[in-house]
C-alpha cells in the first residue's frame, strides 16, 4: 500500500507547474552591429481582467541570446508557443531572412502559422508596442490576408519560397498620420534579402 | 444439529419445541380443544403471522371440529379451512417454513406435524424505487417480500413457460433464492451454469443480492458490472423476453439479472417507454456524458501540464490568470478536488435529509467560490471536476467504473500526458475486449462487426423496426 502511495505520488509530481509567460508577438530590431529583440508578453491577472501586453527587449548578436537574455530580464521560461507575429525592421529585413527563418522553424516551441511582417521606414519594437492590445497585430494581418491587401505569408511558406529561389514577398506595415499601425504595402525579397516594396491592392493575384 | 424426533404425545411435543426455541420470547403455544375431544397446539412467531388466519382458519375449525382424534392427514385435508396447508416430514422444510411465518399444528397422537401457510408480516408498498425513475412507464418496483416480487414479474409475462426455480442458499439464513426464466428463450447452458455457480458457492449468510452477485459474477475485480440489477419488474420481465435469467434473493428488491453486458449500462427505462428519437437523444448524451466524466480531468491535466500549446491562445491566458496563486501543480489540484467531491456525494448519500441542505450548501461553497477566492484552486479545475462529477451521475451503473477510470487517467495524464491517457484508455479497451458475462463476450454488440443487428446498442431502433426475438446473442458468439 506504502509504494503504492508513492508510485501515485510520484506520477502525480510528474509535469512542471511552471507559470507561464505566453508571448503574443517578438520585434526584431537591428540597433549597429547587434539585435534587439522585444517580446510582447501577455498578462492576465485575473478572470475578471482583460489580458494586456508587457514589453520587455535584450540585445545580443544572434537569436539564441536574445530569447536568453529576454528571459534573464523576465526570470522565468519565455513561452513562444502561442507567439503570432514576428516583425522586422528594415536593416534586418536587408540583412536577409533566411536564416532568421529557418532558426524559427526548427525551434520546437515556435509555431509554423507564425507571421512575418515588414516595418516599413520604421522601429519594429515601437509598431509593436503602438497598440496596447494583444493579438491586435495578428488580427490586422489576419484580416488582410483574408481580404487579400496583404499577402498570407506564415513562417513555414515564407522559408518554403526563400529556399526554392530566394525570392518572397512579406506584408509591410507602417505607423500612419494618425499614429495607427497600417499596411504599408508588399515587401520584395530577392537572394533572401529585402529588395523593394509594392504598393496598392494585392487583388491582382500577386498574393501567395 | 441434532436431529429432532416428535413423538405422538402433544404434550412432549410442546415441550420440545419450547427447548429447542428457548429464550425466544416471540413464540407463541396456542393450545386449542374442542368440545369433542380434539386436542391440538399451534405454533407460530409473534409478528410474522397473520392473526386474522389464525383465528379463522386455524382456531375456530379445531375448536368447532366434531373429531375426537384426528390423523395429520384429516387435520390438514378435512378440519382446517385454509388453502396452503401440508404434513410435513422433513424437519429441515418444518423448520424453514416454520421461521419464515408459517404455523405448525400438532395434534394429539400424531408425531408428524401439519404446516400452514399464514404469513402476514408487514410489507412495503411496491412503490417506484428511488434509483430507477421513469418520466412515463410503469412506477411498480420490488420490495423485499419474495412472493410478491414473484408475482409481479409473472403478472407481466402470461406465459406458460416462465419458470421459478426456487434454491436456498445460506448455512445461517437459510435464504430462498430464486431462479426465473423463460424455457425455450433462455438457453439451458445459461440455466445450468447459473445453477453450477450457485450451488458452488456456501455462504453463511444471502442478505441481498449482492451477497450473491459479487460471488457468482465474472470478473470479480472488475469494476464494470457483470451482473445485471434492477428494482424493476418490467425490467426483469424485458430481459427474460430477451432469454436471460434473473435471480431473486428473498429478502432483498433488488434482482439480478445475467448475462449481462455494457451496452445495458446506457439503457435506461424511459429508452423504451417514450418516443425512439427522443429515447435516442438521451442515450447519446448518457454515451456521451460517460466519455466526458472520464475523460475531462485526465485531458485538462494532460492539457494544462505537457500540452499548452494544443489550447487556444484566449482560452490558455484565462487559464493561466486562473492559475495564478495557486499552490499546487494542475495534477495534484484536480485530484485534490475529485476527492473533495466524492467526499461530499459520500456524506450527502449518508447524511439524513434534514442535514443533506446544509451539507450540499456547505460542499458547494467549499468546491466553489471559497476554494477559488482563496486561491486554494483555479476556477477552471473546479468547472473541470464539477463537469465530471455532473455527467459521472448519467450512467449510475458505470459510476464505479468512471469513478476508477477518472483517477487512473489522471494519473496516466500526470505522468505521460496525452500519451499516456490515450494508452490506458487502449488498455481499458482491451481489458473491456477480454470481458465476458456467462460466457457472452461483454462488448457484444458495440465493436463493429459484420452481420449483426444494432437494433438497440447505441441507439434504440424504433419498436416497429424491432425483432420480436430479440436475442441477446447467438450461439455462435458465445465465448469459449
Amino acid at each position: 500500500m506504502k509504494r503504492l502511495l508513492f508510485a501515485l505520488s510520484l506520477l502525480l509530481l510528474c509535469g512542471c507547474a511552471r507559470e507561464v509567460s505566453p508571448v503574443s508577438g517578438l520585434a526584431l530590431d537591428r540597433i549597429g552591429d547587434q539585435y534587439r529583440m522585444t517580446a510582447e508578453i501577455v498578462r492576465q491577472d485575473s478572470l475578471d481582467a482583460a489580458a494586456a501586453p508587457a514589453y520587455l527587449s535584450a540585445t545580443g548578436r544572434d537569436l539564441p541570446e536574445l530569447l536568453r537574455g529576454i528571459e534573464r530580464v523576465l526570470g522565468n521560461e519565455l513561452y513562444l508557443d502561442h507567439a503570432q507575429v514576428l516583425l522586422i525592421d528594415e536593416e534586418v529585413a536587408s540583412d536577409g531572412i533566411l536564416e532568421l527563418a529557418d532558426y524559427l522553424c526548427q525551434h520546437e516551441d515556435m509555431r509554423l502559422s507564425l507571421r512575418i511582417a515588414v516595418v516599413r521606414g520604421g522601429d519594429a519594437a515601437a509598431l509593436m508596442q503602438q497598440d496596447d492590445e494583444v493579438f491586435a497585430l495578428s488580427d490586422l494581418l489576419d484580416l488582410a490576408a483574408e481580404q487579400h491587401t496583404l499577402p498570407d505569408m506564415p513562417l513555414y511558406r515564407v522559408t518554403e519560397v526563400l529556399h526554392a529561389d530566394g525570392t518572397a514577398i512579406l506584408p509591410a506595415l507602417k505607423i500612419d498620420e494618425f499614429k495607427q499601425i497600417a499596411p504599408a504595402g508588399v515587401a520584395v525579397f530577392a537572394n533572401e534579402k529585402l529588395s523593394c516594396y509594392l504598393d496598392g491592392d494585392m487583388e491582382d493575384g500577386l498574393d501567395a | 444439529m441434532e436431529e429432532i424426533v416428535f413423538t405422538t404425545n402433544l404434550e412432549q411435543n410442546i415441550r420440545l419445541m419450547q427447548e429447542i426455541f428457548q429464550g425466544d420470547n416471540t413464540l407463541v403455544v396456542r393450545r386449542a380443544q374442542s368440545p369433542h375431544g380434539l386436542t391440538c397446539a399451534a405454533f407460530f412467531f409473534d409478528g410474522m403471522v397473520n392473526g386474522i388466519a389464525i383465528n379463522q382458519s386455524i382456531v375456530r375449525p379445531i375448536v368447532s371440529s366434531t373429531f375426537r382424534r384426528a390423523t395429520a392427514e384429516e387435520l390438514a385435508q378435512t378440519i382446517l379451512q385454509i388453502n396452503d396447508s401440508r404434513v410435513e416430514t422433513d424437519n429441515n422444510k418444518l423448520f424453514a417454513s416454520f421461521l419464515y411465518g408459517d404455523t405448525v399444528i400438532f395434534t394429539e397422537g400424531e408425531s408428524r406435524p401439519v404446516v400452514v401457510n399464514t404469513k402476514g408480516f408487514a410489507l412495503r408498498s411496491a412503490s417506484e424505487p428511488e434509483n430507477e425513475r421513469v418520466l412515463s412507464g410503469p412506477r411498480e418496483g420490488f420490495t423485499e417480500c419474495f412472493m410478491p416480487n414473484l408475482a409481479l414479474i409473472r403478472r407481466r409475462l402470461n406465459d406458460k413457460r416462465l419458470k421459478f426455480t426456487f434454491l436456498r442458499i445460506g448455512t445461517r439464513t437459510n435464504t430462498v433464492v430464486c431462479l426465473c426464466y423463460l424455457d425455450g428463450v433462455c438457453e439451458h447452458k445459461l440455466i445450468g451454469e447459473i445453477k453450477k455457480r450457485l450451488s458452488q458457492i456456501d455462504p453463511d449468510s444471502i442478505l441481498d443480492s449482492n451477497y450473491l452477485s459479487e460471488r457468482i459474477r465474472d470478473h470479480r475485480w472488475s469494476p464494470f458490472p457483470t451482473m445485471g440489477t434492477t428494482e424493476r419488474p418490467d425490467v426483469v420481465a424485458a430481459r427474460l423476453v430477451e432469454g436471460r435469467c434473473a435471480i431473486i434473493v428473498d429478502g432483498s428488491p433488488v434482482v439480478l439479472t445475467a448475462p449481462y453486458l455494457l451496452q445495458e449500462c446506457f439503457q435506461s427505462n424511459d429508452d423504451y417507454y417514450v418516443n425512439f428519437l427522443q429515447a435516442n437523444l438521451s442515450r447519446i448524451l448518457r454515451l456521451t456524458g460517460f466519455v466526458f466524466s472520464v475523460c475531462v480531468p485526465a485531458v485538462y491535466v494532460a492539457l494544462m501540464l505537457y500540452h499548452r500549446e494544443l489550447v487556444p491562445a484566449r482560452l490558455l491566458f484565462a487559464v493561466s490568470a486562473a492559475q495564478r496563486g495557486v499552490p499546487l501543480p494542475s495534477g495534484w489540484e484536480t485530484l485534490l478536488m475529485l476527492f473533495v467531491l466524492e467526499a461530499l456525494k459520500e456524506a450527502g448519500a449518508r447524511t439524513p435529509g434534514a442535514m443533506g441542505q446544509t451539507m450540499s450548501i456547505v460542499g458547494g461553497l467549499v468546491l466553489g467560490q471559497a476554494a477559488v477566492s482563496a486561491r486554494f484552486a483555479a476556477a477552471p479545475t473546479v468547472i473541470v471536476v464539477a463537469i465530471a462529477g455532473v455527467t459521472g451521475l448519467m450512467v449510475p451503473k458505470l459510476q464505479t467504473a468512471a469513478l476508477y477510470l477518472r483517477f487512473g487517467l489522471l494519473a496516466a495524464a500526470a505522468a505521460y500526458g496525452l500519451y499516456g491517457v490515450g494508452i490506458a484508455m487502449a488498455l481499458v479497451l482491451a481489458w473491456l475486449c477480454n470481458m465476458h458475462s456467462f460466457s457472452i463476450p461483454y462488448l457484444l454488440n458495440l465493436v463493429p462487426r459484420v452481420g449483426i443487428e444494432h437494433e438497440d446498442a447505441y441507439l434504440r431502433a424504433p419498436w416497429f423496426f424491432m425483432r420480436h426475438d430479440r436475442f441477446p446473442v447467438k450461439k455462435e458468439d458465445r465465448h469459449h
